[in-house]
């Protein structure tokens, strides 16, 4: 059974197993919703524009271009409990416009209802894990984002510039933020420190010193709390090992409030996981309590999954030449009952098999190799 | 053994005075040095190894991975809208992105006729303006085409003014300033952290953009 799964297949498998072993459950959604849904919250979308078309009953629908939005929606805790699902799924989108849409593939979890430290820590030991399972070495970033928005406040710039700045965070670029921020007339301590912030990498529990020395109000105090709380979370899961601290990837503040991660495992150019607590949206949605999820973009995947197009076709090719079909199909039910894959061909032809084998004149299967 | 940094480096002088500058900072390639036509370099210790491309693919290069880090001029990354880290101005190449164009064609009324290399930029600066565009996208010697009627203004590099000057155009309005910045994938960023990291400070130390 595993030989007949492509990486693929079997990292969503062991993804489920991973997910099912903390009480999430899987999830089936439509492949598209009413377009309405992502009319009214374009700002939570991710870019891509949507496909839409017109239903046989007049409605504007849409393939959707994204899953938590729908999970979201559909998908209420009851009162004092919560939802815990995954997916695996696909979304259309175009995130990038000379490329016209593509569909996405991606595997996920979300949980929804009163979010703590536990609920928090859990979904990233589940990212981290799945990580591992993707290729190992790979590392879990993770930044809070009422703590860069924290020290972007401090700065004291006007909106435009502290969403400019937010961009310069994002690419790392600490001359931008110095830019942007003698742009608009802003320098001295709270542009340094931010810019020192900017700059801080490496494994989470080594640098919350950092964080704490830097932090400059209630909102910073309160997300080094929370991180300090999800990095003993994590050391308790034993999952602390390969997560990181970052600023820079709290790049998506329409979305996502509070801790928020992303993933990258090596031999793969940008991020494979992205995720975080997204409160925001179920606030936006009407709904309350907290949500926090990811999502693996199984696409990204293909190039470091390249190694299974070398694979074999079948263990054994089955060469049958002039043998009547009874006596192959005789032939191929002997080696399938050995407990080998096997395709018969009447000549070699261009297939990938471990042995060949040929119908002797006795109708006997004769190994060539 | 230690795993090879892929530099990307802009082709021309720009790329040629950085590769100085890292033989300077004891990274440099001994086929540098030598004037060597070679697309592919690796330094005298194998540590790093430089691809001499065009400067407009740099950022392409290093997104998509095939170069861990590399070297392009803020233009460039500005209109590519390259998903990259930038982590250092390195303070070369210093320029400016103007709007030019003949005295007084900004106040043309309706919609400004605008010949750019640089589309997404020119956009991006007269939206924000609130002002209506016509794109005229051009490869080469953009300050043609207010001369021939082709665009009331062009949106370009400007370095000294000496052509705009020639021509009796002058510089309009800044759109930003220009100079070349490192830049490093996002992944290779986290997997080969110390080494770009180290790359960053030897050339922080000896630009002017590090100081």
């Amino acid at each position: 059974m595993e030989d007949i799964l492509s990486r693929e297949e079997k990292l969503v498998r062991a993804f489920r197993a991973l997910c099912s072993r903390y009480g999430y459950r899987p999830y089936r959604m439509s492949k598209f919703e009413e377009y309405d849904l992502y009319a009214d919250n374009r700002g939570l979308l991710p870019p891509g524009g949507v496909i839409t078309f017109t239903d046989t009953n007049g409605r504007l629908m849409a393939l959707k271009p994204d899953v938590t939005l729908s999970i979201a929606k559909n998908l209420t805790p009851p009162p004092g409990g919560s939802v815990r699902v995954y997916y695996d799924e696909s979304v259309y989108r175009a995130p990038d416009r000379q490329l016209g849409f593509q569909e996405i593939t991606q595997a996920g979890l979300e949980y929804l209802g009163e979010v703590d430290a536990y609920a928090v820590g859990e979904a990233a030991a589940i990212a981290r894990a799945a990580l591992d399972a993707i290729e190992p070495g790979g590392v879990l970033d993770i930044t809070h984002m009422g703590y860069i928005n924290g020290l972007i406040d401090a700065v004291g710039a006007p909106a435009r510039a502290a969403a400019e700045i937010m961009r310069a965070v994002s690419q790392r670029n600490a001359h931008g933020v110095r830019a942007v921020c003698a742009a608009a007339g802003i320098s001295g301590a709270p542009v340094e420190r931010l810019c020192r912030a900017v700059g801080l990498y490496g494994p989470l529990r080594e640098n919350l010193p950092a964080l704490a020395e830097l932090s400059v109000n209630a909102a910073t105090e309160r997300a080094v709390g929370e991180l300090t709380e999800l990095a003993g979370v994590l050391d308790a899961f034993g999952a602390l090992e390969g997560v990181n601290l970052d600023l820079a990837i709290a790049g998506d503040g329409d979305y996502y409030d509070g801790v928020v991660f992303k993933g990258y495992v090596p031999g793969v150019p940008s991020a494979v996981l992205s995720g975080g607590r997204y409160d925001k949206v179920l606030e936006r949605l009407g709904k309350s309590g907290g949500a926090v999820g990811f999502a693996l973009y199984l696409n990204l995947l293909e190039r470091l999954y390249d190694d299974d197009a070398a694979g074999y076709d079948a263990d054994v090719l089955l060469i049958t030449g002039d043998a009547p079909p009874h006596i192959a199909a005789r032939a191929a039910r002997e080696i399938t009952a050995a407990g080998y894959s096997v395709r018969a061909e009447r000549s070699g032809g261009r297939c990938r098999c471990r042995r060949r084998a040929r119908i002797d004149e006795a109708g006997e299967v004769e190994y060539l190799d | 053994m230690t795993e090879t940094l892929d530099i990307a480096l802009p082709k021309g002088r720009l790329g040629e005075k950085v590769a100085r500058l890292l033989g300077e900072a004891g990274m440099g390639a001994a086929e540098v040095r030598e004037g060597s036509r070679a697309l592919v370099l690796e330094s005298d210790d194998g540590s790093l190894r430089f691809f001499w491309v065009k400067p407009a693919d740099v950022p392409i290069y290093v997104e998509r991975g095939a170069a861990d880090a590399g070297v392009a001029g803020k233009d460039v990354l500005l209109e590519h809208g390259a998903d990259v880290y930038e982590l250092l101005d390195l303070g070369l190449g210093r320029c400016r992105m103007c709007v030019a164009g003949f005295p007084g064609a900004l106040e043309r009324p309706g919609a400004l006729r605008v010949a750019t290399k640089y589309p997404d930029i020119a956009t991006r600066h007269f939206r924000s303006r609130g002002r209506a565009i016509d794109i005229i996208k051009l490869n080469g010697s953009i300050e043609l085409a207010p001369i021939l009627g082709l665009a009331d203004v062009i949106v370009d590099i400007v370095e000294t003014g000496a052509t705009l000057r020639e021509n009796k155009l002058e510089v309009l309005e800044e759109v930003l300033p220009v100079s070349a910045r490192l830049i490093c994938n996002k992944a290779a960023f986290r997997f080969k952290h110390g080494r770009v990291e180290a790359l960053a400070a030897a050339l922080a130390g000896i630009t002017e953009g590090g100081k």
